[in-house]
């Protein structure tokens, strides 16, 4: 099966400091953990494979197209398209309902019908078991029923693949549970599901565990 | 992006910042309405001045005074004069005169004071709005203010007229007898003597507002009003001789004054002068938008750079929700076009918010003017012109859009890679 995202010695160089270092790796369908020491350089590779940030040098490629190829707008685009992301701060717009949050990203996708924007919405909602939360606005529900919102808004545009720094980051165990707990279920419906964090407890949910040390990766059997 | 959509967000946007949109509304509102009463000011008072004021006949008559027995000089006078277009009529100026109603007791209520009436010829530019006019063969008429006052004392000024004013309707049909003194100049102190009585009979009244008149004086037939000037000029003992004499001219329109005096001056060296002058109400209107504008630059400058600054800050503080937007693949042009409407709503809520209270406050002004202000003052009427509401609408879309400049330019650099930053 190809790679949905395929890195070929890839390298981030921050001034004298290498964060990534020649680093290759292919992404498929299922649930990547990506574990490393605080500094170890794993949101700079997200940030890479996500099309958020370029590489120093090295290619990634997109479905077998070459990044370094695109314009702005290109890569602007597979984000909306391809990807969706899911942070340790939610990032949720205070003064939007949960499921208005939802809808931000579908209102850029023009494959969507305008009709159809506020119904899956809700639809995605219900999928995070939020479905009698969607008229709640952020500031009434709990952390972790916060970053489902975020993850139904990163699931909006029908995405294949998920990136998740420190999803659970600012949640308590409980909360930690279900949401790691979606996000494997999603990567059972042939998503890519890449986390990044130093909880040992994502562990657990991994089909690929890979540890990165000093902006090196390496892939645990 | 479905433009239904940039409004939805653009709305909550403004809904959380609603303190930052309130005073920057405050301010450019404050702009604004510097501005635009400023203009509605300025520019009802010169239309006062040029529609009104300068448009009643006392202020379109003209004097030349020159000396009496040169007749040849009112002789080429009065061929310029009568070849003008523009000029309405023209004669020798009778003196007005003033003098004490005789017969009181029998027209006013008892009261101590004297009733005093001024004598003014009358001319075909009279307007009479009840009763009849005077015509040239008219003898022993008069037409009297509609707002009569018969106090020597008073004056017409910027305050509401008293309220004892009588209706001088009521006295068409009346007739008013006046006695006027001559003087014994012979010897000081000089005395009253000779005295000699004139009645007329009031058929008409006219509006000391529009004429720009006071409340007591009183229009008669030119012959009559010469006359009594030269009865009097007769009874009179001692005193010097007048050697000179007076034509005043009416022109149809005060724009059009200016070449009937370039003719006169250039062909003969005689001095003109308005019969009536303004003073500072002819050029208030102008020194108001002065300072008007002056205001209103220096509070739009203080809401750009006051309002870039905190706009810039806001784009700051949002840095995390903007990289939001970009890694969910938000292009540069979708968000500036955010970020324009959000600017371009404030706009419109500080256009919104100052023409009401700009209409209120003209609703207001207008009503003190009408009910505090004297009656020859009550054609001062502000109103909100086009173009000043043009102006502040360009004002209002362009300081949101030139103050949002800063903050624009910091978001377009925000890298997607800032929404991973936690807060
Ligand atoms: N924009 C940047 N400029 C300079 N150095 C950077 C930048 N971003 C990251 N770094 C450095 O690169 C290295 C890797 O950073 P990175 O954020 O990828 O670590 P991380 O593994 O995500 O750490 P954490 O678990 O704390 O989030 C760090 O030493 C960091 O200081
Ligand atoms: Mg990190």
């Amino acid at each position: 099966m190809e790679a949905m995202i395929s890195a070929r010695n890839i390298s981030k160089v921050y001034g004298n400091l290498m964060a990534v270092k020649d680093l290759s790796l292919d992404i498929g369908t299922g649930f990547h953990v990506i574990m490393g020491r605080s500094g170890s350089g794993k949101t700079t590779l997200l940030n890479m494979l996500g099309l958020l940030d370029d590489a120093s040098s090295g290619e990634i490629y997109i479905r077998e197209k070459l990044v370094s190829d695109m314009k702005a707008r290109d890569k602007a685009f597979h984000r909306m398209k391809d990807f969706g992301f899911v942070f340790q701060a939610f990032h949720l717009h205070p003064k939007l309902k949960a499921f208005e949050n939802v809808m931000i990203p579908m209102y850029i996708n023009p494959e969507l019908k305008t009709a159809n924007i506020r119904e899956r919405a809700l639809e995605l909602l219900v999928l995070m078991e939020l479905g009698d939360r969607s008229h709640h606005f952020p500031d009434q529900l709990s952390g972790g029923q916060q970053q489902r919102v975020a993850i139904a808004r990163a699931l909006a545009n029908n995405p294949t693949c998920i990136f998740a720094d420190e999803p659970t980051g600012n949640l308590d165990a409980e909360s930690e549970k279900i949401v790691l707990s979606h996000l494997k279920n999603i990567s059972e419906k042939g998503r890519s599901v890449v986390v990044v964090t130093h909880n040992e407890a994502v562990m657990e949910y991994a089909d690929r565990i890979f540890h990165m040390t000093d902006g090196v990766l390496e892939e645990k059997q | 992006m479905r433009v239904r959509y940039y409004f939805h967000i653009v709305y909550n946007n403004l809904i959380r910042r609603k303190r930052q949109v309130i005073s920057h509304s405050i301010i450019i509102v404050l702009a604004l309405i510097t501005l635009m009463s400023t203009i509605s000011m300025a520019s009802a008072l010169d239309d006062m001045v040029n529609n009104y004021i300068f448009q009643s006949p006392k202020y379109r008559t003209y004097n030349i005074v020159y000396y009496r027995n040169d007749k040849l000089l009112e002789n080429k006078l009065f061929d310029i004069l009568s070849e003008e277009e523009h000029v309405l009529e023209y004669y020798i100026r009778t003196w007005e005169q003033g003098g004490f109603i005789l017969n009181d007791d029998e027209l006013f209520e008892a009261s101590d004071r004297d009733h005093w009436l001024f004598f003014y010829a009358a001319d075909s530019s009279v307007s009479v709005i009840t009763g009849e006019a005077i015509n040239k063969n008219s003898k022993n008429v008069g037409i009297i203010p509609k707002q009569f006052y018969t106090d020597n004392n008073y004056e017409i000024g910027f305050e509401k007229e008293p309220d004892d004013f009588l209706d001088g309707e009521d006295f068409i049909g009346k007739e008013i007898t006046m006695r006027f003194y001559a003087v014994d100049f012979s010897e000081y102190p000089f005395k009253k003597i000779n005295p000699m009585d004139y009645t007329f009979k009031v058929i008409g009244v006219y509006d000391i507002g529009r004429e720009m008149r006071q409340p007591y004086e009183v229009y008669i037939p030119y012959d009559d009003l010469r006359n009594i000037d030269e009865e009097l000029k007769n009874r009179t003992i001692g005193g010097s001789e007048d050697l000179g004499s007076t034509i005043s001219f009416i022109v149809d329109d005060v724009n059009n004054a200016q070449g009937v005096f370039d003719r006169i001056l250039s062909e003969l060296m005689v001095p003109i002068s308005p019969m009536a002058t303004l003073g500072i109400i002819q050029d208030l209107g102008g020194y108001i938008l002065i300072v008007g504008s002056i205001i209103s630059i220096i509070v739009i400058l203080i809401a750009l750079i006051n309002i870039s600054l905190s706009t810039l800050k806001m784009v700051k503080k949002r840095t995390a929700e903007i990289g939001l937007l970009k890694a969910m693949g938000y292009k540069n042009n979708q968000i500036a076009t955010m970020l324009s409407l959000e600017s371009t709503a404030i706009g419109c809520i500080s256009l919104a918010g100052s023409v009401s209270f700009v209409l209120l406050l003209i609703k207001v002004l207008n009503w003190l003017i009408q009910s505090r202000l004297s009656i020859q003052l009550r054609y001062l009427n502000l109103s909100l012109k086009l173009d000043s509401l043009v102006i502040a609408a360009a004002i209002s879309l362009l300081i949101p859009l030139v103050t949002g400049i800063l903050g624009m330019r910091y978001a377009l650099k925000i890298s997607p890679t800032e929404a991973i930053k936690a807060e």
